[in-house]
């Protein structure tokens, strides 16, 4: 009775990280190219039917939905090195192939228009699970099929499956040199089916993850495939839990359950050490790690893979250190001591609240460079701000109403610019309400710490 | 003293009146000697003239001590020689001759003994005077006997008889060995001797010093005969009793080699009474024994009270200690005979009878565990490696050694016992790429194969009986020594105790490694032992995640199908513990849903040994039991499940014992209560979280935030520091045997595991330490309890609770978590402030864990 994921992948960004995704999972799992499993792979432990299942002729197959508007990146999958071990069927074209022109509301429109035969794939795939537990949309905010297809399939998903968990891992733009103009209108537009239609939202940001790559992997401009490579690392740490399940946090349902409280408070950051690419030399490792080591990087600003800006006031709501590799308990205790003593991390003052810790085991099939590695999830006040600048670039734009007839073209704009508002006011809910977290009266309406003392 | 003598020759008074004897002072004291002043010039009588001395009484002839000061005869300063009864040697010789001379019987003087008075106090009684007996030897002769003759016919007026001194010496030498005479019968009906002859006296003696020589005389023959009586074969064959007997009736025998071996001329009286004083002592000791042991029921305890006895002897008898030390080896023979077959050193089989520990029970209770653990070994590589048991069943001889020299020797041996062992069992033991047939060495080859093995060696035991029945001339060297010097060595030997001790515990010891080795060596080899440990640990302990994430969801998944036929919306089957109304479930419905599940979440490269060994049951509960779990909202809904193992091999409980498998159990039994809590808190917090969730009020979210935080905590705490820290330390060290035991490596096996009684032990341990830690323990009894009440709360509050709940219901419940949270969190604290115990130190991970940010103490300080 696996708990099955199936993973849908939209627009550029979320197929091209995806792509990167499968072959990790690949390579940790013993898959073979071709989906067969490995000579070697006879370990066992592992949980492969989370996110593969198994074809008549036994290969595994990925529970991936691919869908694109533009073929660019979709040829790409199917003509690289895993192209055979995807579901055939499971690819999604736009027709004219001519994509969403990084307009949010056209890939929106295209959803409604694709939207039957895309949940024919999704429904199939649903159907061909035991006991699914959710879906993994991956995709980018900031352009048009991710963002836009992508918001529509969460709402569509969101009618047809309202009990089973969605995940998003949403990469959000860099605010500061984003590279899509309009990248703040389809951010706030995607921002608002995020906060309505998703159950937790792994926030990835491009200018951090490109900041990370020139630091950690020692490259002064990293290609796509480096910074994606990077968020495959992430994604595949923050899944080992359901792919080597432990007692606890071995479904998504438990892992959202102890990072997010509150249900508008589901936006997660990451941060993941050590990092080390795979042809350069300066990224390879020269330090032993140790748990604490881990840790403490781990709530370093630098390690984490979301440009938020944290005040006097933000604290962590949750977090969840996933460690792998040989970590002793005790080290883990000690760390936290150390953690609390130097105030290294602030929590809520409306609860009790520490690091909580997942131990989980490495994939046996790959040759670790380090001897402990660990992946942060984080549920932290401050990524508001990443919303704000959001909320504020749209609004420097929306003032000079700047771009906007592309949008108006569409249909969810043919009745006018009300949607952005709507989004708006979702957005400043979102952000007033990190910011409620942040006080000691959160869920009190009464006031006071604790109730009825 | 009558009045009619005006000069009493026996006077005291005259005595009184001699000169101190402090001339020729020496330096040094050579013994006490009499001054020839003290015979010529004041006892000696002025006429020899047998005329009858009227009214002298017995008590003539006792001096006054009152009237003698001994201050006054001052003998360590007598240098004198005595020369008139023709003694010839020097005062340089020593003075014991001297003392020797002085109480010679008439006509026995020229015969030279080397006996001499040490001390003034061997010459005084035990009652500070001087002895009963008084000779008058100083006064020649014929003197005393007329004395003697006339204080006799005074007081008795019966003729007094003079018995011929060899036929006298003949009839006191029986009665001191419990013979008849003619001057003894024994008597059966008083048992004692009876007097045939009255009234005789041997020239020099009085019939007194007669009467009081033969009554130490009849003590003597009368213990004789009596042990002998009491050694005598009975209806008691065991062997203890019998070596007892056996060895008892040697001492007599040695004691008779012993009298009749000395020289007739050279007994006198004086010297026969010295001799039989001894053999009285030597007799009550063994009479002692005799008797302690006749008070005993059985064997093991006629052995030990004996040995202690013995013992005790040895200790307060420093001159008894070479016979005592004989003794309790012959004592022990049958008893060590009857180790060596069970620690496999004798070429019978090894009986492997852990009922007859009383050798090291009583007797070596420091060895006792280990004699304990190497039988264990034995029985279980007999009965489970029958491949290997030859090479554990080595002849060998344990000697009982005597002095502290032999230990070494007995170690020399013992080792290369071992050795010999090592070399077969490295070569045995590797069956997996050579063929059996040509691993034996030629001997245990013969052993295994050979059909007159037993016969071959009922000869060699005949022999060794053989040898030790010729042994008993070593009993009369025993008895000799009594009489002689202690060797410096023999008297600070060891004591029958410590040399049981020193001579068994080097074969012990080799047997103990050797047996522990070899059974180590199967255990992990050919059965697999870590396996079996692993799949322990994955599955009574959810240490395999997969196994606890299939179970919970098997039990408390509300979203699977009912095993009873209802189809939601997955395919797989559960019991979902939550949305039912009927509960416990029918055994087939449980079967249904639990059946593939143990099979099915193995990652064990052999599935079926996991089916084989584990199997989910029903527990047997008392009707109160089964009552709470009826209640579905009770912590013991799930109590009547039980995951059992069951060893596919006897020799695995040697590890996995059932002790260990209970603790597993308990173990089991909460996490199952833990795995419950946290699916339910799951459930309320993502009730509340989650976009599917209705608008929970904000005190119903904070509670569910508070008891999923507590529960997720706990559970954290249990499976990663309580379980984990303990369990790795543990698997690490089996894993390290592992692999000094595949590599043959001898020393570091056993160095790290010591035997499998400590390795059984270090799994108890490890249990014992997680109970500790997840609070299973009786002392923790009150915080469990208070856990155990948090637990049936949140139980009682998801079974009544929906996400619209009223705030203030919601509101009560959420003060009554928090305050039993507050009390909990600071009983936890007491408990590890108030202990040096690792595992209950843990508890500060559960309280750091719970409350590390100071939520709950923070109100408190």
């Amino acid at each position: 009775m696996p708990r099955e994921i199936i993973t849908i992948q939209a627009g550029q960004c979320g197929n091209s990280i995806a792509s990167q995704f499968w072959q990790h999972l690949c390579l940790e799992h013993g898959i073979s190219k071709d989906g067969n499993l490995e000579d070697f792979a006879t370990e066992g432990g592992d949980r492969k039917d989370v996110f593969f299942y198994q074809s008549d002729d036994t290969r595994y197959v990925p529970r991936a939905i691919l869908v694109d508007l533009e073929p660019r990146v979709l040829n790409s999958i199917q003509t690289g090195p895993y192209k055979n071990i995807y579901n055939p069927e499971n690819f999604f074209l736009g027709e004219q192939g001519s994509g969403a022109g990084n307009n949010w509301a056209a890939g929106y429109a295209a959803g409604d228009r694709v939207q039957e035969e895309i949940f024919d794939m999704i429904d199939r795939e649903a159907d061909g699970s035991d006991s699914l537990e959710g879906f993994m949309l991956l995709h980018s905010i900031a352009g048009g099929t991710g963002s836009g297809l992508g918001s529509y399939l969460l709402e569509r998903m969101n009618d047809r499956f309202p009990k089973k968990i969605i995940q998003t891992y949403s990469v959000f733009p860099d605010t500061a040199t984003g590279d899509v103009v309009v990248n703040p209108y389809n951010s706030l537009l995607s921002l608002r089916r995020l906060t309505q239609n998703a159950d937790s939202v792994v926030v990835l940001d491009n200018g951090a993850l490109t900041r990370i790559a020139a630091d950690r992997l020692h490259v002064q401009e990293p290609s796509f495939q480096q910074v994606n490579q990077l968020v495959s690392t992430v994604m595949s740490a923050s899944t080992t839990t359901l792919r080597y399940p432990g007692y606890m946090h071995n479904d998504l349902v438990g892992i959202i359950a102890s990072l997010i409280p509150t249900p508008r408070c589901h936006f997660l950051t990451t941060a993941y050490t050590p990092f080390t690419g795979d042809n350069i030399d300066q990224a390879k490792t020269v330090r032993k790690t140790t748990v604490l080591e881990v840790m403490r990087r781990l709530l370093q600003p630098k390690n984490r893979m979301v440009s938020i800006t944290p005040s006097k006031s933000s604290c962590y709501i949750s977090i969840l250190n996933i460690i792998q590799g040989e970590a002793d308990p005790t080290d883990v205790h000690k760390s936290l001591l150390r953690i609390r003593e130097r105030r290294m991390a602030n929590f809520i003052p409306w609860g009790p609240a520490s690091i909580q810790v997942a131990l989980t085991k490495k994939s046996p099939y790959l040759q670790n460079t380090h001897r402990v590695s660990g992946l942060m999830l984080a549920n932290h006040t401050s990524v508001s701000s990443l919303f704000r600048r959001i909320v504020v670039q749209y609004e420097k734009m929306r003032k000079r109403n700047a771009y906007l007839e592309q949008y108006k073209k569409e249909a969810p704009f043919a009745d006018g610019l009300g949607e952005f508002d709507e989004a708006k006011e979702v957005v400043n809910g979102l952000i007033a309400e990190y910011e409620a977290a942040e006080r000691d009266d959160y869920l009190d309406p009464e006031g006071g710490k604790s109730e009825g003392t | 003293m009558s009045g009619n003598i005006s000069a009493d020759p026996f006077s005291s008074r005259n005595i009184l009146k001699l000169p101190l004897i402090v001339d020729n002072l020496a330096e040094t004291w050579h013994g006490f000697q009499l001054d020839d002043k003290l015979q010529s010039e004041s006892l000696r009588l002025a006429d020899i003239e047998k005329v009858g001395l009227p009214d002298l009484k017995p008590d003539t002839l006792r001096l006054s001590l009152d009237a003698t000061s001994l201050e006054q005869i001052d003998a360590t300063e007598s240098t004198g020689s005595y020369k008139d009864l023709g003694d010839t040697r020097t005062s340089d010789e020593p003075d014991a001759l001297a003392f020797d001379n002085l109480w010679e019987l008439a006509g026995s003087s020229e015969n030279a003994s080397k006996n001499f008075l040490a001390s003034w106090e061997q010459f005084i009684n035990n009652g500070g005077g001087e002895s009963d007996v008084k000779l008058f030897s100083e006064a020649g002769l014929p003197v005393t006997d007329i004395v003697n003759v006339n204080i006799w016919q005074s007081l008795e007026r019966r003729p007094l008889r003079y018995a011929k001194p060899d036929q006298l010496q003949h009839a006191l030498i029986n009665l001191i060995l419990g013979h008849d005479s003619a001057f003894f019968k024994w008597d059966h009906s008083s048992t004692s001797f009876r007097h045939l002859v009255d009234n005789y006296a041997l020239p020099g003696h009085t019939c007194e010093i007669i009467k009081n020589t033969c009554k130490l005389f009849e003590n003597c023959g009368s213990s004789f005969r009596r042990i002998n009586n009491l050694c005598q074969p009975s209806s008691d064959q065991r062997p203890t009793s019998y070596a007892i007997r056996s060895s008892i009736l040697k001492v007599l025998h040695a004691i008779e080699s012993d009298l009749v071996g000395r020289s007739p001329r050279g007994l006198t009286l004086i010297r026969l009474t010295q001799v039989a004083q001894v053999y009285v002592e030597i007799l009550t000791h063994i009479e002692g024994f005799l008797l302690s042991m006749s008070t005993q029921s059985n064997e093991a305890e006629v052995l030990t009270a004996t040995v202690h006895s013995i013992n005790d002897s040895w200790i307060s008898k420093p001159h008894l200690r070479v016979l005592m030390t004989r003794l309790a080896s012959r004592i022990l023979r049958p008893a060590v005979s009857a180790t060596e077959e069970q620690l496999g050193l004798s070429v019978i089989q090894p009986t492997a009878d852990a009922t007859q520990d009383w050798l090291f029970s009583e007797l070596m209770p420091s060895q006792h565990g280990k004699f304990l653990e190497t039988i264990e070994c034995l029985s279980a590589v007999q009965m489970h490696a029958p491949r290997v048991a030859p090479i554990l069943t080595q002849p060998a001889k344990i000697e009982i050694v005597q002095q502290w020299m032999d230990i070494v020797g007995a170690q020399q041996t013992a080792n290369e016992l071992e050795q010999q062992a090592i070399k077969a069992l490295s070569w045995q033991m590797t069956p997996y790429v050579k063929a059996q047939a040509s691993s034996l060495t030629a001997e245990t080859a013969a052993l295994t194969s050979d059909p007159f093995a037993v016969n071959f060696s009922l000869e060699l035991v005949q022999a060794s009986r053989m040898k030790f029945l010729d042994e008993h001339n070593s009993v009369i060297t025993a008895i000799a020594a009594v009489f002689e010097p202690l060797e410096t060595d023999i008297a600070l030997g060891l004591s029958p105790l410590q040399a049981l001790e020193h001579s068994v515990a080097p074969f012990l010891e080799v047997q103990h490694r050797i047996s522990s080795y070899a059974l180590m060596k199967t255990l992990f080899l050919e059965h697999d032992l870590v396996a079996h440990l692993d799949r322990l640990h994955a599955f009574q302990l959810l240490g395999n995640g997969l196994f606890a994430a299939r179970l919970s969801r098997a039990l408390f998944d509300a979203e699977q199908n009912s095993a009873e036929g209802r189809r939601k919306t997955g395919l797989t089957a559960g019991l979902r513990l939550e949305d039912r109304e009927v509960w416990p479930p029918a055994s087939s419905e449980l079967r249904l849903v639990l059946r593939d599940l143990l099979s099915e979440s193995s990652t064990d490269r052999r599935p079926n040994d996991v089916v084989e060994s584990l199997s989910f049951a029903i527990r047997e509960l008392s009707d109160a039991e089964l009552e709470l779990c009826r209640d579905l909202h009770s912590i013991y809904a799930l109590d009547f499940l039980r995951l059992t193992y069951a060893p596919p091999n006897p020799i695995l409980k040697l590890v996995i014992t059932s002790s260990v498998l209970e603790k597993y159990d308990r173990i089991f039994k909460f996490l199952l209560v833990l795995l419950r809590m946290h699916s339910l808190t799951q459930n309320l917090i993502t009730s509340s979280s989650l976009r599917s969730s209705v608008n929970a009020s904000p005190i119903y979210q904070k509670l569910c935030i508070r008891l999923h935080w507590f529960i997720s905590s706990f559970i954290e705490y249990a499976f990663n520091v309580a379980i984990k820290i303990p369990w790795d330390h543990f698997s690490k060290t089996i894993c390290r045997v592992h692999r000094h035991v595949s590599n043959s490596d001898y020393g570091e096996s056993l160095s790290l595991a010591g035997s499998i009684a400590q390795l059984r032990q270090l799994h108890e341990d490890t249990l014992d330490d997680i109970l500790k830690s997840l609070l299973l323990k009786r002392k923790q009894a009150k915080v469990y309890d208070l856990a155990c009440k948090m637990f049936s709360s949140i139980l009682r509050f998801t079974s009544t609770s929906t996400a619209s709940m009223m705030n203030q219901q919601c509101k009560v419940f959420y003060n009554q978590h928090e305050e039993t949270m507050r009390l909990w969190v600071s009983q936890i604290e007491t408990i590890v402030t108030s202990t040096q115990d690792p595992p209950l130190r843990r508890l500060d991970f559960l309280v750091f864990k719970i409350d590390g940010n100071h939520f709950y103490r923070a109100d408190d300080g």
